[in-house]
């Protein structure tokens, strides 16, 4: 069940208008590494998670990156609200007004429209972790060139800089669930079986509900 | 506890309201709810993968109850900042009300 709290994560007060940026920020709205396929990935793969650690870092940090989601949009809003039509054409923004105006739509910088194909949930709780880690490291990296785009407008730069922070925080939270998964299989061969599937012969993780 | 979690910072929005009155500000109580919240969050996920540090559990509830009674105060003087705070307002259904989040910056989009 999902609750909405009327403020974000962390405050955001862009006072320019920029487009250009716009159109780049815009990648972690609906782009491959953005935080709308990081929060689908996660609330996805938590279901078959045969672990209660993990359903619920799954769940709270897929939960989190909804809240990212609402700040890239803020930002994204922010820079094109107040646009002229110079600053449109110039920008080359217009090629996203003429289909959105001026609303949020989930695309990559590139134009290619959000897809479940941007992440992947397999059903198995090694691959799933691992494809989790990796992703935080995607975002990581484009932040960090998201920060060298941006470097003149400091009310940009700070609240992606906390984005970032983030994704750095919930790459360790993802290998401490990896850790606890292998240690809760045989260490001579995880492989041996998939805990989420061949549910026959998984260790009782004391959750009392099998 | 991992090491980028401080201790409480002094932070003014914590301890010292600017009015007469002693009622802070709504800047003021939002800062105050934004930080207690984000430290509750970041404990949160940490204690998901550590659910035995009892540390770490009591520093989420002390910030989640300056989080709470914050959550109520703010409520009570400015408005909802969840559905289920629209306790206090018997005319008007006032979470509906403007700032949403992404009106911040004085703009000519309403507030």
């Amino acid at each position: 069940m999902f609750n909405y709290e009327k403020r974000l994560e962390y405050p955001i007060h862009i006072k320019e208008t920029n487009p250009k940026l716009a159109k780049a920020i815009i990648t972690q709205y609906g782009g491959p590494n953005g935080e709308l396929g990081a929060s689908m990935r996660y609330l996805s793969q938590r279901y078959t998670m045969p672990y209660k650690e993990c359903m619920a870092v799954l769940t709270d940090i897929g939960t989190e990156e909804l809240g990212h989601f609402e700040m890239i949009a803020t930002i994204v809003h922010q820079l094109t609200r107040n646009m002229t039509m110079e600053e449109l054409k110039e920008s080359g923004f217009d090629a996203y007004y003429v289909d959105h105006t001026l609303g949020l739509w989930p695309q990559a910088a590139s134009g290619e429209p959000f897809s479940a194909s941007m992440f992947q949930s397999v059903g198995d709780p090694i691959t799933d972790l691992m494809e989790d880690m990796a992703a935080e490291q995607k975002a990581r990296t484009t932040y960090d060139n998201i920060l060298r785009l941006s470097a003149d407008s400091p009310d940009v730069t700070d609240a992606i800089r906390f984005l970032r922070a983030r994704e750095v925080v919930h790459f360790q939270r993802f290998g401490e669930a990896l850790r606890i998964v292998q240690d809760k299989l045989d260490s001579k061969n995880f492989y041996a079986f998939n805990p989420a599937f061949d549910t026959g012969v998984m260790k009782d993780d004391g959750c009392g509900c099998e | 506890m991992p090491s980028y979690v401080q201790p409480q910072q002094q932070r003014s929005s914590y301890n010292a309201p600017s009015r007469p009155s002693g009622q802070m500000s709504r800047e003021q109580l939002l800062e105050k709810i934004t930080l207690a919240k984000f430290a509750c969050v970041d404990a949160n996920l940490y204690l998901d993968t550590h659910p035995d540090d009892t540390e770490a559990l009591r520093y989420f509830q002390e910030n989640n109850r300056i989080y709470v009674d914050a959550m109520n105060e703010y409520a009570r003087l400015y408005g909802p900042l969840t559905v289920s705070h629209a306790q206090y307002n018997n005319s008007y259904w006032d979470w509906v009300n403007q700032p949403w989040p992404w009106q911040t910056s004085k703009t000519a989009d309403g507030r």
